[in-house]
């Protein structure tokens, strides 16, 4: 047991070196979150609502297209953009929705409940879009 | 008391004690570190469905969120079969079969929903009118559009009137007082699949969920980082967004004439019917999205805003204690008080007021 | 007749009645710093730690097992009255945090402000590890947070203690 006669101090180098160290840890973590950042683009299609296909994107792939499985569905990935360049749908509004570039970006093909979305790896900014 | 019966302890035990502290602690630490290295986002779970002609998109945030959004889904279909015009057997199908006959039992939800609609065709003069189904079909906008003849109009307007509705408290019964009147909820229908959603995320006790029926959004909880909800208005003119709405919570719909139109002879027919006139509502807008604190009252409100235009519409609004964006034929654009410091506008072209 | 039991010393019974009375004490210090309000930025759930003052006060005067005892007396506590969650993160930070600050008092290195912090930082982090296993690894990212304010909560107690535990012992000791 601590002897009575010798009461503690209040601070010391300890708790100096204590203090600085646990400061340092919550540094590096911050600086870890921030580097691991990277803004990678990826495709991603559904269809009736589970993942079928996952494409990361990037300016070095050579261009190509993909044919939504039992579907008639298809979507061209050319470098960091996505469109769906053809379906069997009557009204066309997935392909008229044109080019899918930023993270976000969505087409819809309702009729063949296929979903081709462009996702970043920073969480969405958007929660829903209305109109 | 300071007289303890127990050995001090040796410098040796000390060194060793301490030493497996810290081999406990560094052990707790990379345990710590790597689970966090997975990201602070929260146990989330979101979920792609089909349901009313329309893709039903959820995020749910909370420890039952899998659960939760799926007993929503499940929840959103079954709306649809009880209140949809189409659906066989449905309480409405069946009420528009015995119109101008009898009376016809209505289960809770659909009672409770026509009765909150019958309200908004009142307050609204007849702007929204849920028994517009005559002419709607007529236009069928929803397959084949097509220009119908003046006295095709002429002929079915005079089915379409809330009046004609009658609704019998105590039995929760319904009647249709003329023949050939038909109630048609698809209007609302998106608003109310995310009430009944909301129902659902509250038996669940999810913390935070946003679900979009079409463009029908409903908003509940506060998401984990406690950020106000931003929800993008699409841009009436062109692709991209017309601003972003920062909200703590609510309902949103928009009804807009760029939704769902066609052009003859260069004139362009949207599909929001002015029920006074049985062509499309000629106010001078082009969009308007509402916000307030029901689904279905939120869609009722964007197609009475929309058929009443502007300065109509503000009276309606605050009867209701809700907000609205409007973007008219002119590009302006007109955020009641409610709204003002929380939309932002990015779009160009645009001038608010 | 030779009686069966031993004798219980006045200065055992002592003991024990002290240590009931520091245990209530930091049953009440916990359930005052749970009326105030929640700290911003910190997770919820997450209190100064005054009741560590009198953990750490016991570890020093009394001795370990004692402190122990008081710990787990108010993670008891914690269960019985807010559920098996709190008991539990209760329990595991006040018995982790008690051992940690019992080997900073016998440290020659660590003064009282070393040890406050310590304590301070175990509790935190022994809680977080409760949370994590039962929610989910999410809630890791609250630790850099809770690190950070260990060392002005574990300050605080540590310079409150060093002041008071003269005249505690004091009291103690009569």
């Amino acid at each position: 047991m601590r002897t009575e006669s010798a009461p503690k101090k209040l601070i010391s180098p300890a708790d100096g070196i204590l203090i600085l160290g646990l400061v340092f840890v919550c540094f590096l973590f911050f600086v870890f979150r921030a580097l691991n950042q990277p803004d990678e683009l990826r495709v991603v299609v559904e269809k009736h609502g589970e993942i079928v296909y996952e494409q990361k994107l990037s300016g070095d792939t050579d261009p190509f297209e993909y044919t939504v499985e039992d579907t008639a569905v298809v979507i061209s990935v050319h470098g960091c953009t996505v469109s769906v360049i053809s379906s069997d749908c009557p009204d066309q509004i997935c392909v008229l929705t044109g080019t899918l570039q930023k993270a976000g970006d969505t087409a819809v093909c309702l009729p063949n409940q296929v979903v081709v979305r462009v996702l970043g790896s920073h969480p969405a900014t958007v929660d829903g879009i209305t109109g | 008391m300071k007289q303890s019966i127990v050995p001090p302890i040796s410098s040796k035990t000390l060194k060793i004690l301490a030493a497996v502290l810290f081999c406990l602690v560094f052990a707790l630490a990379a345990i710590l570190f790597s689970s966090w290295v997975q990201g602070p986002k929260g146990k989330q779970t979101t979920l792609s469905t089909y349901s009313m002609g329309s893709l039903v998109q959820q995020t749910v945030y909370g420890n039952q969120a899998e659960a939760a959004a799926s007993a929503a889904s499940f929840a959103v279909t079954s709306l649809e079969n009880q209140i949809s015009w189409r659906v066989e057997n449905s309480d409405i199908q069946k009420l528009n079969a015995a119109s101008g006959k009898q009376n016809v039992p209505l289960r809770d939800t659909t009672a409770k929903l026509l009765v909150q609609m019958l309200d908004v065709c009142e307050q609204s003069g007849g702007a929204f009118d849920i028994t517009i189904a005559p002419l709607s079909l007529l236009w069928n906008f929803d397959e084949a559009p097509s220009l119908p003849n003046a006295d095709d109009i002429g002929y079915f307007k005079q089915f379409v009137g809330y009046e004609n509705v009658f609704y019998d408290a105590a039995h929760q019964q319904v009647r249709l007082d003329l023949e050939n009147c038909a109630i048609d909820l698809g209007a609302v229908g998106k608003g109310a699949a995310c009430d009944a959603a909301a129902a659902v995320y509250r038996e669940h006790n999810v913390k935070a969920a946003v679900i979009a029926v079409g463009g029908s959004i409903g908003l509940y909880g506060t998401k984990p980082d406690n950020s106000d909800w931003n929800i993008e208005i699409r841009d009436p003119n062109k692709n991209g967004a017309l601003g972003v709405l920062h909200l703590a919570g609510g309902f949103i719909s928009t009804s807009g004439s760029y939704e769902k139109f066609f052009e003859e002879n260069g004139v362009l027919y949207h599909h929001l019917l002015d029920p006074s006139t049985g062509y499309p509502a000629d106010s001078g807008l082009v969009s308007v999205t509402v916000v307030t604190d029901s689904g279905a009252l939120s869609d009722a409100l964007s197609t009475a805003c929309f058929v009443l235009g502007y300065e109509e519409s503000l009276p309606l609004l605050q009867h209701y204690a809700a907000d609205a964006v409007f973007v008219t034929v002119n590009n302006e654009v007109y955020v009641t008080s409610g709204l003002a410091d929380r939309f932002d506008i990015t779009a160009e072209g645009y001038t608010i007021q | 007749m030779k009686s069966n039991y031993r004798n219980i010393t006045p200065q055992a019974a002592k003991k024990v009645a002290f240590c009931g009375l520091l245990a209530a004490l930091a049953i009440v210090l916990s359930v005052f710093e749970n009326m105030l309000p929640e700290i911003p930025l910190l997770p919820p759930g997450c209190r100064l730690g005054l009741s560590n003052i009198v953990t750490m006060f016991t570890a020093s005067a009394v001795g370990l097992p004692s402190a122990v005892f008081v710990a787990v007396l108010k993670g008891g506590f914690a269960f019985l009255t807010r559920g098996i969650t709190a008991g539990m993160m209760s329990l595991f930070g006040g018995v982790c945090s008690t051992l940690v600050m019992w080997l900073c008092l016998r440290s020659k290195h660590f003064a009282m402000l070393g040890v406050g912090i310590c304590g301070a930082l175990t509790h935190n982090m022994a809680q977080l590890t409760v949370a994590c296993l039962i929610t989910s690894p999410a809630v890791i990212g609250y630790a850099p947070a809770l690190i950070l304010f260990a060392i002005p909560a574990g300050a605080v107690t540590g310079t409150v203690l060093r002041f008071a535990l003269p005249a505690l012992e004091r009291i103690a000791h009569q």
